[in-house]
């Protein structure tokens, strides 16, 4: 009898004993990484949680002063600095994965280079470079006299800027990488389909790199 | 075996010896290294008393001796602003001291008036003006930079700095709250353009014409114009007629829980006696918080002023209304 059972536990069905397995260990393992995310997220957590500290008129107060511009300023920031990595990133990437220029081959790597430079180093150059006390506004009024206009730097739009070049090469180089992978051959039936270069660009290399670097389809 | 263990016991406890009989001093400093390693290394050369330090912002290192609690090596705290000494003395992680020098040596209104912690050097934060479209006799006050003449030519550094809290605690504590807001208010109303992030950014301001009068920090003025001697920028006193220029401290506190709290009061004692007064304040251009100290020959220049005597700890108390009255008054 027992012997029975003992041969019976020894040789299940393969296909049943490796999805058990499979089972447990996916169990075990969906459980390790919850654990390792639990204390990577140990910090941020404890950030948000702050939150919850200030007393009730604390928070009544930033209601009827600040909160409100604070989340435009940073609704602005995301759609601004967002577009604007997508238009530069994906530009840049369409041109040198697919068009033929003097100096490419340079620009194909040098435009990773801002990937170096964290972006508050950018803003301290760009402030002291563009700012009213600067050299280049001061270069400016010099030419066109002292009531001569200059777009601020210290401003939403100034944010923008230093972001968007501080953080583009992301978008660049996964762009570069799914232009450079989908080759030509697609475009080009595009384009004998009837499609104009504009046309093949937006219907269809955008959509199917769309998935290798937007962040929004990364994340659906 | 047993004899070995007696004898690793032995050495255990007479390594620990010297560390515990020294008489060195740890000091936890939010003041740059630069600006009081010279003090550090004078008072170990007059006294042999070894000071171990570390640097850091004011936050981290009150949330450090916070959870240090009484296991923390630290002796002394060394910060910058009252309004950071006043929250140190109220979390609690500094003692009182009854020392008859430091009262005598540092102005009532420079220390805490528990005596948790002592103003070491004088901060005096004015109004700079242009020399090239502002007469002097044009100034008066800080509340008087709220009139419509001063329209879009004042210059801020924003209000989240700590300084700028202190000035506005200060004048609601001589002014009241109701006043004092609608004098921030008249300032916002006055801007030439947004706040700036540093008060050197706003003095290049000033020198480059793209506003004619702001409030500063002294020693950033002297900083400038050791780089710049030719700026056309100068400072003016305002209230001498009244309460006074707004003045801040840097200073020190003994820990709660010092282990060598003797040495750190002598210590402190010294900062505040005429030999190092000077080495403390002329290093950063600021003024001694010793009355009978002189001023660096190059600070002494900007002339005599009458100072705020309002307690500084009142920067502390105050902060919190302060921020949520520039909120109110839109100054960011």
């Amino acid at each position: 009898m027992s012997a029975t059972a003992e041969n019976m536990r020894q040789a299940p069905p393969a296909e049943t004993g490796i999805a058990a397995w499979l089972d447990v260990n996916v169990r075990l393992w969906r459980m390790a990484s919850f654990a390792v995310a639990g204390v990577v997220a140990a910090p941020i957590l404890v950030i948000a949680l702050a939150w919850l500290t200030p007393a009730g008129d604390v928070w009544r107060h930033l209601v009827h002063t600040v909160l409100g511009e604070l989340l435009r300023h940073t609704a602005v920031l995301m759609l601004g600095v967002g577009v604007g990595v997508f238009v530069l990133g994906a530009g840049l990437a369409w041109l040198i994965a697919m068009c033929e220029f003097p100096g490419r081959r340079f620009f194909d790597w040098a435009l990773m280079l801002p990937l170096a430079m964290p972006a508050y180093v950018l803003a301290f150059v760009a402030v002291a470079l563009l700012d009213f006390s600067g050299p280049v506004q001061g270069a400016w009024r010099a030419l066109f006299g002292r009531a001569a206009w200059f777009p601020p730097i210290r401003s939403a739009g100034g944010v923008i800027g230093v972001m968007v070049l501080a953080f583009y090469p992301y978008v660049y180089m996964l762009a570069r990488a799914a232009f450079l992978a989908h080759g030509r051959r697609m475009l080009e039936t595009g384009r004998v389909c009837g499609l104009t270069p504009w046309a093949a660009f937006a219907r269809v290399a955008l959509p199917m790199g769309a998935r290798h670097w937007s962040p929004v389809w990364r994340w659906r | 075996m047993r004899f070995l263990k007696q004898a690793m016991v032995l050495l255990i406890v007479m390594s620990t010896l010297p560390v515990m009989a020294a008489d060195e001093i740890v000091v936890y400093s939010a003041r740059n290294e630069q600006l009081i390693k010279p003090l550090f290394d004078a008072y170990t050369a007059e006294t042999g008393t070894p000071i171990k330090f570390i640097t850091d912002k004011e936050g981290p290192l009150l949330e450090k001796l916070k959870a240090e609690g009484a296991n923390t090596p630290a002796d002394l705290l060394i910060t910058v602003d009252a309004g950071n000494l006043w929250l140190a003395a109220k979390e609690g992680v500094l003692a009182q001291v009854n020392s008859k020098a430091l009262k005598t040596n540092i102005p009532a209104h420079l220390r805490d008036p528990d005596n948790r912690w002592f103003g070491l050097s004088v901060r005096a934060r004015t109004i700079v003006y242009s020399t090239a479209r502002v007469k002097p006799s044009q100034l008066s006050t800080y509340e008087a930079l709220g009139d419509t003449k001063w329209k879009g030519r004042l210059c801020l550094r924003t209000s989240k700095k700590v300084y700028n809290q202190s000035l506005v605690a200060m004048m609601i504590a001589r002014l009241g709250e109701a006043k004092t807001e609608k004098v921030v208010t008249s300032w916002v109303a006055n801007l030439a353009t947004d706040p700036f992030p540093d008060d050197t950014k706003l003095m290049e301001a000033i020198a480059a014409g793209q506003c004619d009068v702001g409030i500063v920090n002294t020693y950033y003025y002297g900083r400038l114009k050791q780089k710049q001697p030719e700026a056309p920028i100068a400072l003016f006193w305002p209230n001498q007629k009244d309460r006074g220029v707004h003045v801040n401290v840097s200073g020190a506190g003994v820990t709660a829980h010092a282990k060598h709290r003797e040495a750190a009061v002598k210590f402190l004692e010294w900062l505040s006696s005429k030999k190092a007064q000077n080495l403390f304040a002329d290093e950063n251009l600021e003024y001694p918080a010793n009355p009978k100290i002189k001023p660096h020959a190059s600070v002494a220049a900007w002339g005599k002023f009458k100072q705020d005597t309002i307690n500084v700890s009142k920067a502390g108390s105050l902060q919190a209304q302060a921020v949520m009255l520039m909120d109110r008054a839109g100054y960011k």
